[in-house]
């Protein structure tokens, strides 16, 4: 785990509104950092704009499109940067015109300082990408009049980069991607073409009650609030029968479309390592995780000091003393950053579309045990399928009343391997996952091993055609 | 019994349900069970499940409590027997005290309402820790009070002809308010609840003050676990299920003993009418049988729980005893 990226709003522009003819400099300069002053000093050095002079701004007046670029200004920091008229980052700034020059004439540049290099393979700058940095602009001539300097004030709001949002939090919330020359690319490519979709981009996520508060989302990126019901639904299911965390943790991958979380639940105080409870004294259930929207991100191996450093996004919120009000349920903002992935084990000899099961309708049930647990968290890694997988539930109903496709279980033994279906008589499984289907739980015996994979995908296919034949004869 | 039996749980968080449906179960597991009555689980995990919590509970030190039940509701399929005979069987829903606080459109909450709209008993927990003393106002939101007496005023109007169904108002940790007069309890318990004691409200309510243990007011870590009266929530609620039963039973069988006598009115009807009279009489005498099997149920239960004097109920919003209520 390496240290963070830094990210600061840097940005450069006249005056939007001069009290006198004279049209002083606006800067945006951050104030996140202590020691962003010699960022921004080392940044006003190179200034790309003054750099560029007249033909570039000749040339972006001409085009009516903004310009980007990234520039390296010493061996750990480069910038992002966008040259622009006011009127791209609003079209308000158009007409704007007191007897002055045409305001759509004045060019902005703008952009971001980081520290240190990052992958640049990862980002594909665009209006979207600056939209945070031009905000800044605004809020930068809003807030002028004869001061000529903006502070740009903490970042908290959706950004798909890894912005800190506060100064202490922002070393929490992820690992910067180890770079090599490789990826840096080189100088002369001031116009990178980048797919910012790719890549293991990361954001934190945490479930759990507060000291007097009912269970809730305590963090989670604006992103994906929208899909914290289905969230929520995999999460309850991973702390079911809660006091079985007393003594074990249990693990879940869980994804669909352009969204992959993985986590860990346990208790709040085997991570937190020192006591947590609620008013009326109980040990409370954690769950805490990553979530992404990358199409196919890289999920590393289980380590659970990844996690612990989760815990301090929400410790602020655990001593919340605000009873009964749901209304206050404000969630901690959290942003994705890249997670160094140390899954580093070969799979070459593994097919997880051959064991693990992606059908929703049914769930496939192993024995817990520790080989089986390396090897499950191995295949769904792996898998390109929307497999969910959790380790290390209780009871077999637990695996059918909950949304994982893959469960191992605790209270099970398997002696033989043999197959069953169970009536899915379940009024309480969420119906987004499943109506009115049968439920089939494959049971493995230990160790596993290739040469019974076979056995065991021919019976599968077989319980599904005979399932197909029954529901359509 | 075709159709399953619904018992739901009302309260706030921390009111002490989970470890009431701990002890509940297990003592009523054990052996012959509490007076005869027995349950037993339909999942055998489940059973697995049970022990393990208890065991935790009789445990002695800090980590013997359940943990916080989670947003996902829980259901248990019970078996219930008298002296080893099989009653009926009921299901038993867990969930989180705070649903009834929380936003209509969570998942469980969701859930939850739309149960209560067909269970046949409501068991109501309120701590008994709100009752050490005279009830301050602030114990009000602490018990969910307009949470529940919401769920209570949605739930009667959307029952069959608003006949409500039977509640229980489980006083959890007793040990902490035994100090008090019970009546005084019972005149607070009135005031927070008002609905349910409402002059013509057609509720059924029985109070019944519950404990896990009398030493642990003094020591909630090392105390003993002694339940006390745990089973009298659940007889009561079979109880009032079978009573509607057995008045639901005779109504019909007094509609059907109409429709005979219409049909052997007179030598030919009574001739052209053989086969129907014959099926019908039949139909009169399995009713017969089964209004008198239900009548021993409740017979038995409205004895042991009589017997007991340690419950009150009340119908209408007025003092009953169980006798009087079962003629």
């Amino acid at each position: 785990m390496s240290s963070f990226n830094k990210w600061l709003i840097i940005g450069y522009s006249k005056m939007l509104y001069s009290i006198d003819d004279q049209w002083n400099d606006t800067y945006v300069i951050p104030c996140t950092y202590k020691d962003s002053d010699a960022l921004v000093n080392r940044w006003k050095n190179v200034l790309w704009y003054k750099a560029a002079g007249d033909r570039i701004t000749r040339t972006l007046i001409e085009s009516k499109e903004p310009m980007y670029g990234w520039h390296q200004i010493d061996k750990e920091t480069c910038i992002f940067e966008m040259l622009c008229s006011a009127a791209s980052i609003d079209e308000k700034y158009l007409p704007l015109d007191i007897n002055k020059n045409a305001l759509a004439q004045m060019t902005v540049y703008l952009g971001y300082i980081t520290q240190p290099v990052p992958n640049l393979s990862k980002y594909n700058p665009s209006v979207e990408f600056f939209n945070r940095a031009c905000r800044e602009i605004i809020n930068a001539w809003d807030a002028g009049t004869d001061n000529s300097v903006y502070y740009s004030p903490s970042i908290k709001d959706k950004f798909h980069a890894p912005f800190p949002q506060e100064k202490e939090h922002a070393y929490f919330l992820g690992y910067n991607n180890q770079l090599n020359q490789e990826d840096r690319g080189t100088e002369e490519a001031t116009v990178p073409q980048l797919d910012s979709t790719s890549g293991d981009y990361w954001a934190p996520i945490a479930y759990s009650r507060t000291y007097s508060q009912d269970y809730r989302i305590l963090a989670i990126p604006s992103d994906v609030e929208s899909e914290e019901a289905w969230i929520k639904i995999h999460i309850n299911a991973s702390i079911r029968y809660p006091e079985q965390l007393r003594t074990s943790v249990r693990w879940c991958i869980f994804s669909k479309e352009n969204l992959c979380v993985f986590g860990i639940s346990c208790m709040a105080d085997h991570i937190a390592d020192h006591s947590v409870s609620d008013e009326v004294n109980r040990r409370i259930p954690i769950f805490l995780g990553y979530v992404s929207t990358d199409s196919n991100p890289k999920i590393p191996d289980r380590n659970i000091e990844d996690f612990r450093r989760l815990f301090s996004i929400i410790q602020d919120r655990w001593h919340n003393h605000t009873s009964f009000d749901r209304l206050n349920s404000t969630y901690e903002k959290t942003y994705f950053t890249s997670i160094q992935s140390d899954n580093t084990e070969s799979n070459s000899d593994l097919n997880p579309s051959l064991l693990l099961n992606s059908y929703p309708d049914v769930v496939r049930v192993w024995k817990d045990s520790k080989p089986n647990q390396d090897l499950l968290w191995r295949l769904a890694v792996m898998s390109h399928e929307y497999a969910s997988l959790c380790l290390g539930l209780f009871a077999e109903k637990d695996a059918r009343m909950g949304p994982f496709t893959n469960v191992s279980l605790v209270n099970k033994t398997f002696d033989n391997i043999e197959d069953h279906y169970i009536e899915n008589y379940n009024e309480l499984r969420p119906h987004s996952l499943s109506e009115d289907k049968e439920t089939a739980l494959i049971k493995h015996e230990e160790p596993l091993n290739t040469q019974l994979y076979g056995l065991i995908l021919q019976l599968w296919h077989n319980l599904i055609d005979s399932m197909k034949k029954d529901l359509l004869g | 019994m075709d159709e399953r039996i619904k018992i739901t749980m009302l309260g706030a968080s921390g009111a002490g349900k989970t470890c009431y449906m701990i002890a509940m179960y297990k003592m009523m597991n054990y052996g012959i069970g509490l007076n005869g009555f027995l349950l037993s689980a339909g999942d055998s995990d489940d059973n697995v499940r049970f022990s393990s919590l208890w065991h935790s509970l009789v445990s002695k030190g800090s980590d013997r409590w359940p943990l916080p039940t989670s947003e996902e509701i829980t259901q248990y399929d019970l078996n219930f027997y008298y002296a080893r005979n099989h009653i009926l069987n009921f299901d038993w829903f867990d969930y989180r005290g705070g649903a009834i606080q929380d936003y209509k459109d969570a998942p469980d909450v969701k859930i939850l309402r739309s149960r209560l709209r067909e269970t046949s008993c409501l068991l109501l927990c309120v701590s008994g820790e709100h009752f050490s003393n005279k009830l301050e106002l602030a114990s009000y939101e602490r018990i969910a009070v307009s949470g529940i007496n919401q769920l209570m005023s949605e739930t009667q109007s959307s029952c069959e002809n608003n006949i409500p169904p039977a509640v229980v108002i489980v006083i959890t940790k007793y040990d902490l308010c035994k100090n008090r007069p019970k009546s005084e309890i019972l005149t607070e318990l009135q005031e927070l609840f008002p609905p349910l004691f409402a002059r013509q409200g057609r509720w059924l309510v029985m109070v019944c003050p519950t404990t896990l243990g009398n030493t642990l007011s003094t020591n909630s870590q090392e105390g003993s676990i002694e339940p006390e009266n745990v089973h009298l929530p659940v007889v009561f609620s079979l109880y009032a299920e079978l009573l509607k039963q057995n008045w639901k039973l005779i109504g019909t069988r007094s509609k059907a003993m109409e429709e005979l006598q219409d049909l052997s009115e007179g030598f030919l009807s009574a001739l052209i009418n053989r086969r129907n009279i014959n099926e019908k009489e039949e139909n009169i005498h399995m009713m017969e049988q089964r209004i008198k099997q239900l009548r021993g149920h409740i017979s038995v239960m409205s004895e042991n729980l009589d017997m007991q004097r340690k419950v009150d109920l009340f119908f209408n919003g007025r003092k009953v005893s169980f006798n009087e209520f079962f003629q």
